[in-house]
């Protein structure tokens, strides 16, 4: 069964409007990611509503060519400008800027393109593989399982969230309650709309995605102004694609990273910005010329670049298998589907075969067609990195307003998607993650309806959950990582190092 | 300060959902009431973390509650959310391409970060561009004009 919906998601993408797709993905991923500032999340969800119109398979391997490319794209600019175009290419300029200063822009953006290329492609293999495995164990979870993946995905991802558990979790759990909104799934009772008929269907995801998002952004690339552009490198003179003796010295060190980033893109929670910096300790930890890291290094520049882009399948793992995304850009990637009608969850991967299927091609091809884009389009890009950050704000504005009206034709929509960019904007302010938010907001109507139907099948009882062995073992994992937020297991740590005394140091 | 705001408003939110949902059926009130208790957890979580971050700068003799922002970044920001909900509200009233292009000349004229012509340039195509996606193409029934 598997092999013909591989068989099929291949056929797919070579269908010339999906090829299509996946070009313009690509090339407005590596257009928007070299812009300081700009996020592949908030593209995706800016690009959302155009994918509307298009056919599900093509708008959803378009946005998925949009977020892998727009990891390369984040490398123009931290290479160029000493400024990450995402936070994924944070590590990137710690040897791309120098070596770029070194009149070696070309070789370092090359480094970076090729390092993309191969991490990509380790991932998709990995998707390719991984996913339809996990995806046929899923297909045996009830409603009783489903409910606790549920728990346990919002709980991973709200207590990984770097530096914020407490705020992490408690942004998550917010994500769940506005996710009540909206008519009950069993009895059709309207919940919290106040006679509000645009609530009675929930509130809609996309919208919220577009306003928490963009507007935020907006505001800061107002508020930032141009300041950091001073220190630009403004051309690329010299050849990008590495010589293969040079190509053949940073295999491993990619093929290393690569497989850092996957493993991190599997956990949810963690992405681009975790694994850049730990593919980038490694590659110093394993070099010979460890004092050359930070002087315009090649392989500081590999490292990074190669794992996060291999992020991108890793975190599509749980995305598709179990329709529990990992981050934002994968959250905002399942909205996609939610645009067309298709509910996330283990279904994706049956009901939803053909589609799916195509889509974890299309990672594949898109990582191929970064290459080639990359190659040609690279140059060119170094004058979109020139492009004033309050330019580039009010246009966001544009887009947002107008694609949170497209989506449902309703006014009501835009002001919804404003407030959700206030409170956005308010949790970028406040530090709180607004990635757990979001992944409330998707887990919410799954949690939602497993509950119900859990709770029928147990006669009203809770005691269901916990006895199902599955289900007992995911809650106490989401158990644990909740207790570890809490200062009561900094306490027990506290304890145990007091009993067993400072001798076991 | 700014958790502590966020937090409080959580709490509310979660009662006054917890006293709305007092009069649905079991099973439709059975979640909103499961993660409102839990919301309110978090949020008094957070509340705690905050002011035992406050005890801990204040004997470090570093506590600063309002962190100071230039008045001139909060009038640019206060100014420009105001602009957006004006331009999101004038989209239903004077049309989308009339607002479009007064919006994005307010913003580009203030805050001058390039030359007048690419002002003028860059406003009729962002406006051009997304006429011919959204409403061209997509034919999105927005309004266009005022009467249109």
């Amino acid at each position: 069964m598997t092999e013909s919906f591989l068989l099929a998601g291949l056929l797919n993408v070579f269908d010339p409007a999906n090829l299509l797709a996946i070009v313009a993905g690509t090339l407005i991923g590596i257009v928007v990611g070299s812009m300081p500032g700009l996020s592949a999340t908030m593209a995706i969800a800016l690009l959302l509503p155009l994918t509307f119109a298009m056919p599900p398979e093509t708008g959803i391997s378009m946005l998925a060519a949009l977020y892998l490319s727009a990891m390369y794209g984040g490398s123009i600019a931290a290479i160029l400008l000493r400024t990450p175009g995402t936070p994924a290419a944070a590590a990137t300029v710690m040897d791309g800027y120098p070596m770029a200063m070194k009149g070696k822009a070309g070789q370092a953006l090359g480094i970076s393109l090729t390092a993309s290329l191969i991490g990509g492609v380790i991932s998709s293999i990995v998707l390719l593989t991984f996913a339809p495995l996990l995806g046929s164990l899923a297909l045996h979870f009830g409603p009783v399982e489903l409910f606790a993946v549920a728990v346990l995905g919002i709980t991973i991802v709200g207590s990984l969230s770097s530096g914020a558990m407490i705020a992490g979790l408690f942004s998550g759990v917010l994500g769940l309650l506005i996710a009540t909104i909206g008519m009950d799934p069993t009895t059709g009772t309207p919940r919290f709309t106040f006679g509000e008929l645009n609530l009675f269907s929930g509130v809609p995801f996309t919208v919220a995605l577009i306003g928490l998002f963009s507007i935020p952004q907006a505001i800061r690339l107002i508020l930032q102004g141009d300041a950091n552009k001073d220190a630009a490198v403004s051309s690329i003179a010299d050849r990008m694609l590495p010589r293969f003796k040079e190509f053949r010295a940073l295999l491993p060190n990619i093929v290393r990273s690569g497989g850092i980033g996957v493993m991190t893109g599997l956990i949810p929670g963690t992405g681009g910005d975790t694994a850049c910096w730990f593919a980038y300790n490694e590659a110093k930890r394993f070099a010979r010329n460890k004092h050359e890291f930070g002087t315009g290094c090649p392989a500081g520049i590999a490292a990074p670049e190669a794992a996060n882009n291999a992020v991108v399948g890793g975190a599509l793992v749980p995305t598709i298998a179990l329709g529990i995304p990992g981050s934002s850009s994968t959250a905002v990637l399942l909205g996609a589907f939610m645009v067309h009608g298709i509910l996330p969850g283990p279904t994706l991967m049956t009901d939803h075969a053909e589609i799916t299927y195509t889509l974890l091609w299309a990672v594949l091809f898109a990582n191929i067609a970064l290459f080639i884009v990359g190659l040609l389009f690279t140059r060119l890009c170094v004058s979109v990195t020139k492009v004033p950050n309050r330019v580039v704000a009010p246009i966001i504005v544009v887009l947002a307003v107008v694609g949170s009206f497209a989506l449902n034709n309703s006014y009501f929509d835009i002001m919804l998607m404003l407030v959700f960019g206030m409170i956005g904007f308010a949790f970028d302010e406040f530090k709180i993650p607004t990635a757990p938010l979001v992944i409330g907001l998707i887990l919410g109507p799954i949690l939602d309806a497993s509950l119900q139907q859990s709770m029928l099948i147990g006669q009203g009882s809770w005691m269901i959950f916990l006895e199902n062995p599955i289900s007992a073992v995911l809650l106490a994992i989401a158990l644990f990582s909740i207790l570890q937020a809490t200062p009561i297991f900094g306490l027990a740590k506290k304890l145990r190092y007091r009993s067993s005394g400072p001798r076991n140091l | 300060m700014g958790r502590i705001l966020v937090a409080i408003a959580a709490i509310a939110l979660a009662v006054f959902f917890r006293v709305e949902a007092a009069d649905y059926r079991i099973a439709a009130s059975r979640l909103p009431d499961v993660v409102g208790a839990v919301l309110i957890l978090l949020s008094v979580m957070l509340i705690v973390q905050v002011l035992m971050s406050w005890r801990k700068a204040s004997a470090q003799g570093e506590l600063t509650i309002f962190p100071k922002v230039e008045p001139r970044a909060i009038l640019l920001g206060v100014a420009f959310i105001v602009l957006i909900f004006a331009y999101a509200w004038s989209i239903q009233t004077i049309g989308y391409l009339v607002a479009t292009p007064v919006f994005l000349l307010v913003v580009l004229v203030v805050l001058r970060p390039i030359h007048w012509l690419w002002t003028i340039v860059i406003t009729a195509t962002v406006t051009l561009v997304i006429w011919a996606i959204f409403i061209y193409f997509l034919k999105m029934p927005i309004l266009l004009y005022p009467g249109s």
